[in-house]
């Protein structure tokens, strides 16, 4: 269904705003399957905003927006019916809660959600669920209660539930902030994986500026909710920038390059 | 484990049932055997209908509103629906007197169910504003219900001893005010409900993870939760119109069924209601005949019942760390 050379989601002058103040401010940006976005900017750029008016989520009460968030075919994301939208771009966010006793097998089987009304799971999609956590490392966990599990367990329920549903674009915002260096390397490995092969594209939120690099090969810097800079991460992300977006962090930025790799780290 | 909890606890649910069907038997043989069927099938057989529908009813209630609002301690109390119904009981009984009117039709009170729908509009119309978010809803909910508490207190204050009397017996709950055809209303808007809820179930799930997560899932929240609100309180205004304020029946349950079968809908409202049946006829055998002198209002049982046993199940699951 996707046509190739277009762009699986497209934001068009994107503005949010709470009392005239905006938060977003004319977004315009183009994803494409293949693409690993890093979203970059300072506590209150407006990152989890941009992320959630991409995904078409609702927002905070008091805010309006405007603009457009188109699909690969040019429609509008908000009129895809519910797992069309789903399955095109699902926001995953950093935290799970809940005062009730659900179990980790039936917060990753909510991905599937509206397929079946009844509580039978078909074998098809089973095998799905069984997949994802043995990806993120749940097997053993699957019955056990959310609330008795780490934030970091949690975030591995959240990459498992996001597997089921299998969109296109992944937001991560945060995602992996509270899990174990070798679950980060291995599932930021697993995706980076998927996004070589072009099958799905990820923006994504960190705040471990050396993990965001590491994985995403384009970065968005966002400013006061502008994006001030957007393009490959080598060229994109210059010390001036970190200068503007962190004033007084003194950051060096430095660059490997080979023939088949290039590596970018930041030291502060 | 789960699905052995499923089977054991409709097992024992059709145990007690029919021990209760036993117990209503043995209640009702004296007047049988005396040729008093008009005692069985015009007084016990209803108030029996009447405690299943509206038991049941209260428990459906109490597992929509606690997902609705991710929150374990919501019930029928919560939204405030049920006080604007006794609100309306009180004051519409003392303007039928005068004017010399019928206050009940088809044996649900008219007041009640007037009050319970200015109550729900209120609530439904704060419940679609842009601004309003789970918690704020539900502190309208709980706002409501004290405005009406109040407004019972001042009736109460200034009204002769026979109306407090009255007032009284609505916030207590009594069975035998609804008649065979309210009980049969009530079922019907119970199964109506059910069925939608079953349907409906995973939605209902996902809302247990709060109004951002399920919005994140693709669920129009705030269509949905309107939806809920309103099935909500159309099960809350039938039964508290019909049978009064009885309380721990929409807490009690939902959260005894989750106890053994997890948060599951799909679970969770079935079982529910069937429990909701069970545990609302057995506190009214017992309101009936814990005393031979005197009757119990069943809403006290309920409660004298539920707050322990409640608090005993929150001791146990922090002991043991699950939540």
């Amino acid at each position: 269904m996707t046509l190739s050379g277009q762009p699986v989601l497209k934001t068009q002058a994107l503005t949010g705003s709470v009392s005239r103040r905006e938060i977003v401010s004319k977004v315009s940006g183009e994803i494409f399957l293949g693409n690993w976005i890093g979203l970059i900017g300072a506590n209150g750029s407006g990152k989890s905003t941009l992320l959630r008016m991409v995904s078409g989520l609702f927002l905070d009460s008091d805010m309006s927006s405007s603009g457009r968030v188109e699909t690969a075919s040019g429609v509008e994301l908000s009129t895809l019916g519910r797992l069309d939208r789903l399955r095109t771009v699902a926001y995953v966010g950093s935290s799970l809660e809940t005062d009730f006793q659900l179990s980790v097998f039936e917060a990753v089987s909510m991905g599937i959600m509206g397929d079946g009304f009844f509580w039978t799971v078909s074998n098809e999609i089973r095998k799905k669920i069984d997949e994802a956590l043995n990806v993120f490392d749940l097997t053993d966990l699957q019955d056990r209660h959310l609330s008795t599990l780490s934030h970091g367990e949690r975030q591995r329920v959240l990459l498992a539930r996001t597997w089921v549903i299998d969109p296109k674009v992944w937001i991560l915002d945060e995602t992996f902030s509270q899990m174990d260096l070798q679950y980060q390397l291995r599932f930021g490995s697993i995706l980076r994986e998927r996004v070589n092969r072009k099958e799905i594209a990820v923006v994504w939120v960190s705040h471990d500026l050396n993990l965001c690099l590491k994985f995403a090969s384009l970065v968005w810097v966002l400013h006061q909710g502008r994006l001030i800079a957007a393009g490959e991460k080598s060229t994109t992300l210059t010390e001036a920038v970190f200068h503007e977006i962190y004033p007084g962090a003194q950051v060096r930025v430095s660059l490997r390059k080979t023939n088949s790799h290039e590596a970018m780290w930041v030291e502060y | 484990m789960r699905h052995s909890g499923v089977k054991m606890l409709s097992r024992i649910a059709v145990a007690l049932a029919v021990l209760l069907a036993i117990g209503y038997f043995s209640l009702s043989w004296g007047a049988w055997a005396d040729g008093n069927a008009q005692i069985v099938w015009g007084l016990r057989f209803p108030r029996l209908l009447n405690a299943i529908a509206v038991g049941s009813g209260l428990s459906l209630a109490g597992v929509i509103l606690q997902a609705l609002f991710s929150n374990p301690l919501c019930e029928p109390y919560t939204l405030g629906v049920s006080s604007g119904a006794a609100v309306g009981v009180v004051l519409f009984q003392s303007l039928a007197v005068q004017l010399g009117i019928s206050s009940v039709f088809f044996g649900f009170s008219i007041g009640g169910l007037v009050g319970s729908i200015v109550f729900t509009l209120i609530l439904l119309l704060f419940g679609m504003r842009k601004q309003t978010n789970q918690t704020s809803f539900l502190l309208g909910g709980v706002i409501l219900g004290m405005l009406g508490s109040s407004v019972l207190s001042v009736w109460m204050a200034m009204t002769d001893p026979n109306g407090v009397q009255a007032a009284l017996s609505w916030m207590l709950g009594d069975l035998q005010k609804g008649s065979i055809e309210s009980a049969t209303v009530t079922g019907l808007v119970v199964f109506f409900v059910f069925a939608v809820i079953v349907l409906k179930s995973r939605v209902l799930d996902a809302l247990l993870l709060g109004e951002l997560e399920a919005s994140s899932l693709a669920i129009a929240v705030k269509k949905e939760r309107v939806l809920f609100l309103f099935l909500a309180a159309l099960l809350v205004s039938v039964c508290v119109s019909s049978a009064g304020m009885i309380g721990f029946i929409g807490l009690l349950v939902p959260h005894g069924v989750r106890l053994r079968v997890g948060a599951s809908h799909s679970r969770v409202s079935i079982l529910a209601t069937l429990w909701g049946a069970v545990c609302l006829s057995l506190a009214d055998l017992v309101s009936q005949r814990l005393f031979q002198t005197r009757e119990l209002p069943v809403g006290a049982v309920t409660a004298l019942v539920g707050a322990p046993v409640l608090m005993i199940w929150l001791l146990k699951r922090n002991v043991r760390g699950i939540r």
